[in-house]
């Protein structure tokens, strides 16, 4: 099953085919560290542990910590 | 309340300093702001511009919280501060300014740094709080002190072109704690921005905390804003599915 991640900061989508992978496995594949982003699954929030099933959309944005 | 009686509440030198503004919101509006109180935690670069347009549009009261003193690097966003104000307690120098802006604005500058006990003094006597702070350590003692006072939270963070956005309320969305669950990082004072990036943000902070004040549009509740300056385009996100009861009630 294909699963399309967009990515806010650098507008990209990235199309992964997964059966299932962790909100941690997903960030690490696309190179993103988990304590700067959040990522939504269907417009939910999911956290480090949860899984994203294939077919699902995703989208991962960078939060900022500066003031 | 009448405009008309509103309108007798303020002196012929505010009438004439908020008319335009006034011209929207009324002398009822006008007069909500100026019996509202408002904190600011940090004085940086999102400070800047969230103290000087709150005090700009007339809040009443307006409590600020900072421990630096103005640097050179500092003053390429942090327009607050001059080149003459380097070594001096930002507080200090921001509390001369705002009250050269505006006399009519009482101001309460307190330097020192974000700790609970600092927050508990402050955070219960006024109306909506504001997040200007720069670390997540300082943001989530914030959050967690506005939540058990149950006070608006309006969040903004920055970083190089981009910037969030984001209001908390207790009983109405999650707490900062637990959207950003996992979110760490932000070293002191080290962050890479460019001088817009943070105007823009806190700027869009005061939008929020007029629209609570004034009861006006919708604040920013379970939704996330997210600024891409580079392209330039803002999205904003909804915030569903998160349980956060354990994370934000402990």
């Amino acid at each position: 099953m294909v699963l399309r991640v967009k990515i806010l900061e650098t507008n990209q989508l990235v199309e992964l085919d997964v059966e299932g992978i962790t909100v941690r496995e997903l960030l690490s594949k696309l190179g993103l560290a988990v304590s700067e982003h959040i990522v939504l699954k269907n417009g939910e929030v999911v956290t480090e542990d949860d899984v994203i099933e294939g077919g699902s959309e995703v989208v991962v944005f960078t939060v900022k910590s500066g003031g | 309340m009448g405009d008309l009686e509103a309108c007798s509440e303020l002196s012929g030198e505010e009438l004439e300093r908020y008319s335009r503004q006034i011209l929207v919101i009324g002398c009822e509006g006008q007069l909500k702001l100026k019996k509202s109180r408002v904190l600011v935690a940090g004085a940086g670069g999102l400070g800047s511009a969230v103290l000087y347009y709150l005090v700009a549009a007339g809040i009443g009261e307006v409590v600020f919280i900072d421990d630096g003193v103005v640097e050179l690097s500092n003053l390429q966003r942090q327009v607050l501060y001059t080149t003459e104000d380097i070594g001096a307690p930002k507080v200090l120098v921001a509390e001369k300014r705002l009250r050269a802006l505006n006399p009519h604005v009482k101001l309460l500058p307190v330097q020192a740094t974000i700790t609970e006990s600092v927050l508990e003094e402050h955070v219960k006597n006024v109306d909506v709080v504001v997040d200007a702070l720069d670390n997540w350590e300082a943001r989530f003692t914030l959050d967690r002190v506005a939540w058990r006072y149950s006070k608006p939270l309006v969040h903004a963070g920055v970083g190089e072109y981009y910037g969030q956005l984001t209001v908390i309320k207790r009983g109405v969305t999650p707490c900062l704690r637990c959207l950003f669950r996992g979110v760490k990082g932000g070293e002191r004072g080290r962050v890479a921005v460019v001088a817009t990036t943070p105007g823009l943000l806190g700027l869009l902070e005061v939008n929020e905390v007029f629209k609570i004040i004034l009861g006006v549009g919708e604040p920013l509740y379970n939704k996330i804003l997210v600024l891409n300056g580079k392209k330039p385009s803002v999205e904003v996100i909804e915030i569903k599915g998160l349980n956060c009861e354990d994370v934000c009630e402990s």
